[in-house]
């Protein structure tokens, strides 16, 4: 897990993404064992509330799972619930400033479509 | 534990305010940021609030009750403190073992562990450990003491970057396995600002800033572009400060922006740190002073 | 309240240092021209009896008692450390010596019954203050014990005076402290030059405050030979100056503060 700490979000939402991200990346498998809060907290020097409260928003989104007593893991499913959201998130989060930068450098919308297709070609010859 | 109400503290000095009606409630098991510049009154504070020096006006109360010379408040308080309080002669192990016995517990396992951990000698006597091993042996005791509150007055004076990871491991380790309060005065904003829940700004005698370090944080912004145009977007607003370079100007905000402002496509808004922050908050004080 | 805790420490620590004293005076007062005469080729007029005082571990005492009862400040910034208030801290510190005055006279007792017996010459007394206290009543038993007390009294007044000297001296800083400390018996021992020069040339007798002072010591009136000084008057004058004291040093240990 690599926690990279800038200051435009509030840091539980930071820390949410994250973990997110390690369970995408398969860091922490379906079904394993996430590190505790004390274990983050002490790591990072994060306030253990706001890890829990980034914890927390994981749980409600059903990516990890409270079991207790023993601490928190990662929910079956999380990995394909995190690209289902993730896919959802794309149109937002990369075209739309897609766009927008285009515009700004007069980029037509063919000239970008090309540009798309170029990038495509590129990593299948990887 | 109940919370630690200050109302309207007063401290005069001769005729010197240095704190003026400063009002606080402590509540338990949170860790908060005391920050001010030098001389702003954080140690005065800390002083006032542990029964050291006595107030010019106002009260420090748990439960309705004053805590001057109450032992059963005062015993549940540790004030870590630039003061050397401890006898000079005194051994390391003496002084481990002379608060074991004062404050009504202490963990001494913890304190055999840290010990170890920051290589700090038992056995040398309180007037020859260097600055950073006396504020060592401070800490050691700070987080091993039973007790509710812990006030931590510059806890890393003369400590190395070793010795400062090790602290806030260890003073985490010890806050998940026994909340308590902790309130954190230092100059080193930048490795507290993830660590503290609730920040206190103290400035001109005043609590300047009561709240969350979330909250703070959000509304804090670096507004950058072209200068006509951040001049005209932040018109009207809270401008603590301002970086110059050429035509490009950064205006630092706080507070609220103008919902309904819109920004400029030259401009560009983000958050700051909570180091930058203060900083930009605090610095009027020495320009006030200049001119 | 922590009096309990707070008492421990203090005593333990009274008790530390009391030990250090008698060893040092002993060293002192003993050994040392021992190891003089020795170098000097003088043992063989060495006699123990000539450099042990009758009163050592009495005179031990009441310098004791005087200096830990004015080493205010430190114990203080300590107990304020330790989450302890001043109250406590005032509380703890005059229950500490008081046991230590009594421990300490029971010391002197044995050493005193020890000295009769093995070194000292006839007619010397237990206590110093039999001399004027020793035969008022007519039973030995209850004049051992008047003695006793008074003598408990003398040092626990010496003991007082220590404390409000000390707290007084702490309330101020380093500096304000060394002043007081060398400009207070300065200006006393002028005052004093000039009271008797005045009393001298009459045009102030001071009679009075003389005869005021033997009347609390128990010379109540012209009489009374030594030994048999009224025992009460001693006793109920140590216990007024000991309260008052004792109210001041309370009273001003509140006031107490760190950093100065």
């Amino acid at each position: 897990m690599q926690f990279n700490f800038d200051s435009t979000e509030p840091l539980y939402l930071q820390v949410a993404e994250q973990i997110e991200e390690a369970i995408f990346l398969n860091s922490f498998e379906e079904g394993a064992q996430v590190p505790s809060t004390t274990e983050i907290s002490k790591q990072f020097h994060i306030n253990p509330a706001t890890v829990l409260k980034g914890m927390n928003i994981l749980v409600t989104a059903g990516f990890l799972e409270k079991k207790r007593g023993l601490g928190m893991f990662v929910s079956t499913g999380a990995h394909r619930k995190i690209r289902d959201k993730r896919q959802t998130e794309f149109y937002q989060d990369y075209v739309i400033n897609l766009v927008n930068e285009a515009q700004k450098l007069t980029l037509s919308e063919q000239a970008i479509i090309e540009m798309v297709k170029r990038g495509f070609e590129a990593h299948e010859t990887d | 534990m109940k919370p630690i109400k200050v109302a309207h503290l007063v401290k005069q000095f001769n005729k010197n305010r240095v704190l003026d009606d400063i009002s606080l409630n402590i509540q338990p098991d949170t860790i908060y940021g005391l920050l001010g510049r030098n001389g702003a009154g954080k140690s005065t504070l800390f002083n006032i609030i542990t029964n050291r020096i006595p107030m010019s006006a106002g009260e420090v109360t748990i439960e309705g009750e004053p805590i001057a010379n109450n032992d059963r408040v005062l015993n549940r308080i540790y004030l870590m403190s630039e003061g050397n309080l401890y006898p000079s002669r005194m051994r390391v192990g003496e002084i481990f073992k002379l608060t074991a016995g004062l404050y009504q517990g202490m963990d001494l396992e913890l304190v055999s562990n840290l010990t170890q951990q920051f290589g700090l000698d038992v056995k040398t006597r309180f007037n020859k450990l260097s600055t950073g091993y006396r504020s060592i042996l401070k800490l050691i005791i700070a987080l091993s003491v039973d007790v509710d509150y812990v006030f931590l007055d510059e806890p890393t004076l003369g400590l190395d970057a070793n010795h400062r990871e090790l602290f806030y491991d260890a003073l985490l380790d010890s806050y998940a396995k026994r909340p308590r309060t902790f309130v954190i005065s230092t100059h080193l904003i930048e490795e507290i600002a993830n660590l503290i829940e609730q920040v206190w700004v103290l400035q001109n005698g005043h609590i300047t800033i009561n709240e969350s370090t979330e909250e703070m944080l959000q509304k804090g912004y670096a507004i950058t572009g072209p200068t006509e145009d951040v001049v005209a977007y932040t018109a009207g607003l809270n401008v603590i400060g301002q970086d110059q370079l050429g035509n490009l100007r950064v205006n630092y905000v706080y507070g609220e922006l103008v919902g309904d402002r819109a920004i400029p496509d030259t401009v560009s808004v983000s958050h700051i740190d909570l180091q930058k922050l203060f900083v930009n908050l605090t610095s009027q004080e020495v320009a006030t002073v200049e001119n | 309240m922590r009096t309990k805790a707070a008492f421990k420490y203090q005593f333990q620590n009274l008790l530390k240092l009391l030990g250090w004293s008698y060893l040092w005076a002993v060293v002192g007062i003993v050994v040392l021209p021992f190891i003089f005469s020795l170098i000097l080729g003088q043992a063989d007029d060495y006699s123990l009896s000539s450099y042990i005082p009758n009163g050592l571990t009495a005179i031990v005492l009441t310098i004791f008692v005087f200096v830990t009862g004015g080493m205010t400040y430190d114990g203080f910034k300590l107990f304020i450390q330790n989450g302890i208030g001043r109250k406590t801290y005032f509380r703890s510190k005059v229950y500490a010596l008081a046991l230590i005055i009594v421990l300490g006279e029971a010391i002197n007792l044995v050493y005193g019954a020890l000295y009769q017996r093995l070194i000292g010459k006839s007619g010397t007394r237990l206590f110093g203050l039999s001399v004027l206290y020793g035969d008022y009543f007519k039973n030995s038993a209850a004049n051992l014990l008047a003695v006793l007390l008074i003598t408990l009294l003398f040092i626990a007044c010496v003991a007082v005076t220590g404390m409000v000297i000390g707290t007084i001296l702490g309330l101020f800083s380093r500096r304000v402290q060394v002043l007081l400390i060398v400009g207070i018996p300065i200006l006393m021992f002028i005052l004093l030059i000039v009271l008797v020069v005045l009393n001298d040339q009459s045009s102030l007798k001071l009679t009075w405050l003389w005869q005021f002072l033997v009347f609390i010591i128990g010379v109540v009136n012209d009489n009374i030979h030594s030994g048999h000084l009224v025992v009460y008057a001693p006793m109920i004058s140590g216990s007024v100056y000991i309260a008052v004291m004792l109210s001041i040093a309370y009273y001003l240990t509140l006031k107490l503060r760190v950093p100065r």
